[in-house]
């Protein structure tokens, strides 16, 4: 293969940013929820088209720098309260207190972990603070000229999904 | 031992604080930023600093730093819970003047470990 022909063949073959952080959520989310929640997690097949998965608690924290875009943790009012009360440890009482802030808690640990990974790999990013929205019959949408990926997971019988948009075409 | 706990996500704080409970160290004040933790320091100085990085008004490194800048808050230990964790990230600390790092996710056993490291007398 001459080297015109294989540097044509790398850039063909070499994974999309997005498709670079979606491993990284994949690992990075499945060993946040197991260190800190105590719960396995099975992962579907990624999706890069169509809208963002309807959840009752949308945990999002936001990214800029050489990369920029956000990352949602989706998740229904049940899960989300599993998820409160397996980090604490604690009552039903408090883990319904602990809800929002938990939802945004796993968020910014996916977040800033995936940050982490993507700077090993040359990336300079910033990590906002988690947004929590919660409700029924809201959905949020990113504008134009972005990527994304929507990626299914399983925990018991929860669906659960992580949302990544990038500006731009990735 | 008194140990304030400065984290914006009540639910870390009370992650942190319940650990630190369950190791006999009942004495605990905690802050939802930098600032806020710095009207505490002012109040009384701790035993342990544990700070979060990613908060609002004032982050990680930059309260550290303030915390450093007064002479009676030298030497407290300062332990940084985060997910920053990239070399950069970690030199960025160490020069702000934290003691110790861990890096979320975590264990207690690991928090355990970084406060009981932090704590003990030489």
């Amino acid at each position: 293969m001459s080297s015109a022909a294989a540097v044509k063949a790398v850039a063909i073959d070499a994974p999309s940013k997005v498709q670079v952080m979606v491993a990284a959520l994949v690992e990075v989310t499945k060993d946040i929820f197991s260190t800190m929640v105590a719960r396995s997690v099975e992962f579907g097949e990624p999706s890069f088209t169509g809208p963002q998965p309807t959840a009752n608690v949308v945990a999002t924290v936001g990214f800029a720098g050489t990369l920029s875009g956000y990352v949602s943790l989706c998740v229904s009012k049940e899960a989300a309260f599993e998820i409160a009360q397996a980090l604490l440890g604690s009552s039903a009482d408090e883990a319904h207190e602990h809800v929002r802030d938990a939802a945004g808690e796993m968020a910014n640990m996916i977040a800033g972990s995936v940050r982490t990974a993507m700077t090993e790999k040359g990336e300079q990013l910033g990590i906002s603070t988690p947004i929590v929205t919660v409700g029924t019959d809201f959905s949020t949408a990113a504008l134009r000229d972005v990527s994304q990926a929507i990626v299914p997971f399983k925990m018991g019988p929860h669906s659960l999904f992580v949302y990544l948009v990038l500006q731009g075409r990735k | 031992m008194r140990v304030l706990v400065v984290d914006d996500s009540s639910t870390m704080r009370r992650i942190i604080v319940n650990t630190l409970k369950k190791l006999g160290h009942e004495d605990t004040v905690e802050a939802g930023d930098g600032k806020e933790a710095l009207r505490a320091l002012a109040a009384g100085v701790p035993d342990v600093i544990v700070t979060d990085w990613n908060m609002p008004e004032m982050n990680g490194p930059q309260f550290v730093e303030a915390v450093r800048s007064q002479p009676a808050l030298a030497k407290t230990p300062v332990l940084m819970v985060t997910t920053q964790a990239a070399k950069e990230d970690v030199i960025v600390a160490l020069q702000a003047g934290v003691n110790d790092y861990l890096i979320k996710p975590f264990t207690p056993d690991a928090l355990k470990e970084k406060i009981n490291s932090l704590t003990r007398k030489p």
